[in-house]
């Protein structure tokens, strides 16, 4: 129970119980969702199960292990470590990152203030996202992303729930490894699942890590303290975003990126994203497909649309 | 010969004991002072860093008196390990543990019990002024007893030694 043994430790008494008593493998579990008065639902070896309390996993509804109001309290109390108001920040964007890197959706009732969301109250669904590190799993990409041992400005397209983190989190493993320093702006506390600010994920020996910092910022930042030859920042997509993409861009940073999207066209529907195509500010593009398992990859093309690989 | 020594060894012990009451009644100030100087570096870490619970505990126990870190410690551990549902039972559980049979002014252990009841719950804002609160409290309790305490040691210091003295005379 490795990888998964921080999600363990959020899940309510109950729920942890069951598990345990079942033996299952957090390691082979993507996904649990939890909703009040709702059966649990847990993605496990890519399909969805019911939690049941006599089976363990089952595909039938029946006999399935009903998710309190009393559970989801504990489950909040656990993934906040006890300290709501430590992830005040987080919680305006709906979600919460654990150590480990997983990260864990909230809905329930907003509290507004001015047009914008202040707080949340009354959350009453959670969906436990977890984290894989698979190491090795961008080499190939790498190949293709790289000319002469340099990286090539590259961004990976994908839905959510592909794995473009996972990958992302390989690529600058390997960007590092192979003697490029790397800057890696961590909003979200994803890429390098950074505890006390030191990364739980291996992310190479050249890779200097900005945790909990806004990716426009932080590239900013990271350009005027760490001088890196590259930079990464995963879910680029705002005006904000963009602008800081540009801004190292010309100052000779190669940049390595995340977007969402289901292909290098439809980034064309965002007219910040369509500047960066229109500008050729990379130079290769890597779709990744969820056809039969997260991480496959669709296509690798260079910065005309060009397939390079299939 | 005899009875100088006894007289002497009464004188000594009386004195002695005059003045470890009067250690134990200014212990209970510094006390006071040093759970002051805990609850004001556990404000800090959640005002400067958003530091959640378990870290800024773990994180102030290196710097806190040293009868009371095994109370944070504790603290941190169990939070940390997730065995318990909220954070008031983990934290009371931990002052009736190591500060009960430490401190000695009961009023410190209410206030320590009272904030661990609404700690960690709504906003930053809002443990800033539950821990805020529970200085101020601390601080009348040392208030008040500040006078109280210099009045205690010096009665106990003389105390000592009359009682003694008084001994001595009656015994001879």
């Amino acid at each position: 129970m490795k990888e998964g043994r921080e999600v363990f430790q959020i899940l309510p008494l109950n729920i942890r119980n069951i598990l345990q008593q079942f033996q299952l493998d957090m390691n082979r579990m993507q996904e649990i969702r939890l909703r009040i008065g709702q059966p649990v639902l847990i993605r496990y070896g890519y399909q969805e199960y019911f939690l049941s309390e006599r089976r363990g996993l089952s595909v039938t509804r029946e006999g399935a292990h009903i998710f309190t109001k009393e559970e989801l309290r504990q489950a909040v109390e656990y993934i906040s470590g006890y300290s709501l108001y430590a992830y005040e920040e987080q919680i305006k964007q709906g979600f919460i990152t654990i150590q480990g890197g997983h990260r864990v959706g909230l809905a329930g009732s907003a509290v507004m203030s001015e047009g914008k969301m202040k707080a949340m109250k009354h959350i009453s669904c959670l969906n436990i996202r977890i984290a894989h590190q698979i190491k090795g799993c961008a080499a190939r990409v790498y190949q293709k992303c790289q000319s002469e041992g340099k990286l090539l400005p590259t961004l990976l397209i994908s839905p959510p729930g592909c794995g473009k983190t996972t990958l992302l989190r390989d690529l600058i493993r390997i960007v590092s490894d192979k003697g490029q320093t790397i800057g890696v702006v961590d909003e979200r506390s994803e890429i390098g699942a950074a505890y006390q600010g030191v990364p739980q994920n291996d992310l190479g020996i050249r890779t200097d890590l900005l945790d909990g910092c806004s990716k426009s910022e932080g590239m900013n930042l990271l350009i005027r303290s760490m001088a890196p030859e590259v930079i990464a920042v995963d879910e680029v997509g705002t005006r904000e975003d963009v602008d800081a993409l540009f801004f190292c861009a010309f100052r000779g940073c190669t940049m390595l990126a995340t977007a969402h999207g289901k292909s290098r066209e439809s980034l064309l529907k965002n007219p910040y994203m369509k500047e960066t195509l229109e500008k050729k500010m990379f130079q290769r593009y890597v779709v990744l497909d969820h056809r039969e398992k997260p991480g496959e990859i669709k296509k690798i093309l260079d910065e005309n649309g060009v397939e390079l690989y299939a | 010969m005899l009875k100088i020594i006894g007289v002497l060894m009464i004188i000594a012990a009386g004195v002695s004991f005059g003045f470890s009451k009067a250690e134990k009644e200014q212990k209970r100030l510094e006390q006071g002072i040093a759970l002051k100087r805990m609850l004001y570096l556990l404000q800090g870490e959640i005002r400067y860093g958003f530091t959640p619970l378990p870290e800024a505990i773990a994180a102030i126990a290196g710097k806190t008196a040293e009868e009371f870190r095994p109370f944070l410690i504790q603290t941190a551990k169990q939070l940390e390990s997730h065995a318990e549902e909220s954070f008031s039972r983990v934290w009371n559980q931990a002052v009736r543990d190591q500060l009960k049979p430490q401190i000695i002014e009961t009023e410190f252990l209410e206030i320590l019990l009272s904030m661990g009841e609404t700690i960690g719950y709504l906003d930053q804002e809002m443990q800033e002024k539950t821990i805020g609160f529970a200085i101020e409290q601390i601080e009348d309790v040392i208030f008040q007893m500040k006078d109280q305490v210099i009045k205690n040691c010096r009665m106990y210091r003389s105390l000592g030694l009359s009682f003694s003295l008084l001994l001595v005379i009656i015994l001879i």
